[in-house]
């Protein structure tokens, strides 16, 4: 995957983006270029001003100020109707009094593309595209949530956007349908070319389907990169936090490593930073090796298991630490080994120097 | 599977009771309407009825007024209402308010007022189509609560968005997306709106114009057999459009769910 944009031609341009509701200011100047044909995630908890920023895009909301460029055209002050763009709802949003096929049909018919045979031949190729091809007669209610999406998906490629604008698409549907939906509105936006954001608050979701994810925080876009670059290079402690799951210790910078109450704790990045800053250390559970003897490991973290959490083929271990005064560990440690460390049980725990984040505090 | 319920005696009870008391005094109206003095019993009161002159006047009247009275009243509620679901919906207490004054106005006041506020034009003012007004006012509380039903069930903004994100103005939205989804509402409140006007008597006979149920009123007063036959002719229409709203009601409103 080509994590970084292609920039050269600008799909969408954001340009100083504010939007304010009388003294709450929801979105604080969002500054943000996406490569054409590149799919974003825009990723934050709720109220973050995602869906908002969305909004400003599709038309539905005017920004208070800034810019909005779609492909080098000034759309800010364009009605929704007047911008070329393809819309999915969190909602179920397939107008109830036609079928999938008239669904697809509408946006087409609507702004005159074409004659009724070619808009019904270029409907029909879309829902099948969207695996559909057996149901273009059927009507929204007798259609699954998942199948209603897809034709929701179909309906706005059926209009050939600029953009493609997708606010929670998934988040109505079961964790199955979602996956695998996720994974074919990722196949068509790769075929399709479109240049896409895609709002969501679940982190996997992000990750798993975006060329880059930006993470939103109370208006503010904090970090804007590729996936893995947000996992293992978060910019700031709420990305850190945000993404993944992972242990916080709090201390100060000690050479290579994190001084957090009598313990020195292992991390290169400690290095980069002044002598004695506050700092916090972020640890991601995959890296934690657990041992059951202090001998296995010399200079392991003692701590004690405080709590399983089974995930199928991984169980993830939360450790309470015995000498540092702040803070906790995880570890993902191979489910068929979890029974070794049961609630209470002493433990040791040790990771690559080179693994932990640190960011000042 | 379909499971069929059963009723227990007492409930049955109840309902032979209910329907005795409801269809009683109808079988007899209906067998008075059938007399014809002594012992004859015949189908002379409908037969005159039909031929007197101003029944079918007063009855297509009132007809006209109930067609002219719906028009006026969705050209005014559905823009105002799918305005208010979409882009008020603080407004939404007001409207309730207003939509309930008819029922706590009484009718003479309402034509006393209205006759004060509008002089208009001779051909509404000295016509029954100055009945419209009051009319729209009267049967604004069914017709606004029909709507508010249909817009509620109908998740207009998402609809709306949707319609705008794919290159819909507002006339395409309305026309090819609220409206069809507000079939059985819209119906709904033209087939209470119908039998609201088709029964109205008194603004009619304070303003003097001769509708269907002024004319079932002034029969009365002459002849009696008649009238009967004449109240189950009108009870026959009520029916007729109450069956309608039935009907359009059970068929299940716009949804936007689907099979999960």
């Amino acid at each position: 995957m080509d994590a970084t944009p292609h920039l050269a031609v600008s799909g969408v341009s954001l340009t100083d983006i504010r939007k304010t509701y009388g003294t709450r200011t929801v979105l604080a100047g969002i500054n943000m270029e996406l490569a054409q044909g590149e799919l974003l995630c825009l990723l934050g908890p709720s109220g973050c001003g995602k869906t908002t920023l969305l909004r400003i895009l599709a038309g539905f909301e005017t920004a208070s100020s800034g810019q909005v460029l779609i492909n080098g055209k000034d759309v800010t002050n364009l009605p929704p109707n007047k911008r070329r763009m393809g819309m999915v709802f969190q909602a179920y949003s397939l107008f109830p009094n036609m079928t999938a096929l008239q669904n697809v049909r509408f946006g087409p018919r609507v702004r005159g593309a074409g004659n009724a045979a070619s808009q019904t031949a270029e409907a029909e190729r879309l829902l099948a595209m969207v695996g559909l091809a057996a149901h273009v007669q059927k009507f929204p209610h007798q259609l699954s949530g998942g199948q209603q999406q897809r034709v929701a998906l179909a309906r706005a490629l059926a209009v050939k956007p600029d953009i493609l604008l997708l606010d929670e698409p998934l988040s109505a549907l079961d964790a199955k349908v979602r996956t695998q939906l996720r994974s074919e509105i990722r196949r068509i936006q790769r075929e399709t070319g479109i240049t896409t954001v895609f709002v969501t608050h679940d982190q996997e979701e992000a990750l798993s389907i975006s060329d880059r994810v930006a993470v939103m925080s109370e208006g503010h876009v904090l970090q804007i990169a590729a996936p893995a670059a947000i996992y293992q290079e978060p910019a700031n402690a709420f990305v850190a936090r945000f993404i993944g799951a992972g242990g916080v210790l709090q201390g100060r910078t000690e050479g290579q490593g994190v001084r957090a109450g009598s313990v020195l704790l292992d991390a290169t990045a400690a290095g980069a930073l002044p002598l004695g800053t506050d700092v916090e250390l972020f640890l991601r559970p995959e890296h934690v090796t657990l041992h059951e003897t202090e001998t296995a490991s010399p200079g392991a973290l003692r701590a004690k298991v405080d709590e399983q959490t089974f995930f199928g083929s991984l169980t993830r271990i939360k450790l309470g630490l015995h000498d540092v005064p702040q803070g906790e560990i995880w570890a993902d440690i191979p489910s068929d080994r979890a029974g070794r460390f049961t609630p209470g049980a002493p433990v040791w725990a040790s990771w690559l120097p080179e693994s932990p984040r640190v960011l000042a505090r | 599977m379909s499971t069929r319920t059963t009723l227990s005696i007492p409930n049955w009870i109840i309902i032979i009771l209910g329907g005795l008391f409801f269809f009683v005094p109808l079988i007899i109206t209906g067998v008075f309407s059938l007399w014809e003095g002594g012992s004859h019993y015949g189908m002379s009161a409908y037969t005159l009825l039909l031929t007197t002159s101003g029944f079918w006047a007063s009855l297509f009247l009132s007809f006209r007024l109930a067609v002219e009275t719906i028009i006026l009243s969705f050209f005014l509620i559905v823009p105002s209402m799918i305005f208010v679901h979409l882009k008020a919906p603080w407004l939404k207490p007001l409207f309730e308010f207003i939509s309930n004054l008819p029922f706590v106005i009484p009718a003479i006041a309402l034509i006393d007022g209205l006759t004060t506020l509008y002089t208009g034009p001779s051909w509404l003012i000295s016509t029954p189509n100055y009945l419209v007004i009051p009319y729209v006012f009267l049967a604004l509380p069914y017709a606004y609560r029909s709507l508010d039903v249909g817009l509620t069930t109908l998740d207009v903004k998402t609809l709306t968005e949707a319609g705008q994100s794919l290159g819909a103005g507002w006339g395409r939205i309305i026309f090819w997306v609220l409206l069809p989804n507000l079939k059985a509402a819209l119906i709904g409140a033209t087939l209470l709106t119908l039998t609201i006007v088709m029964g109205e008597f008194t603004f009619a006979s304070v303003l003097l114009f001769h509708t269907f149920a002024v004319f079932i009123n002034d029969t009365g007063q002459n002849a009696i057999t008649e009238a009967a036959a004449l109240s189950l002719f009108s009870f026959l229409i009520t029916w007729l459009f109450m069956l309608g709203v039935l009907i359009t009601g059970r068929r299940n409103p716009a949804s936007l769910g689907g099979a999960h």
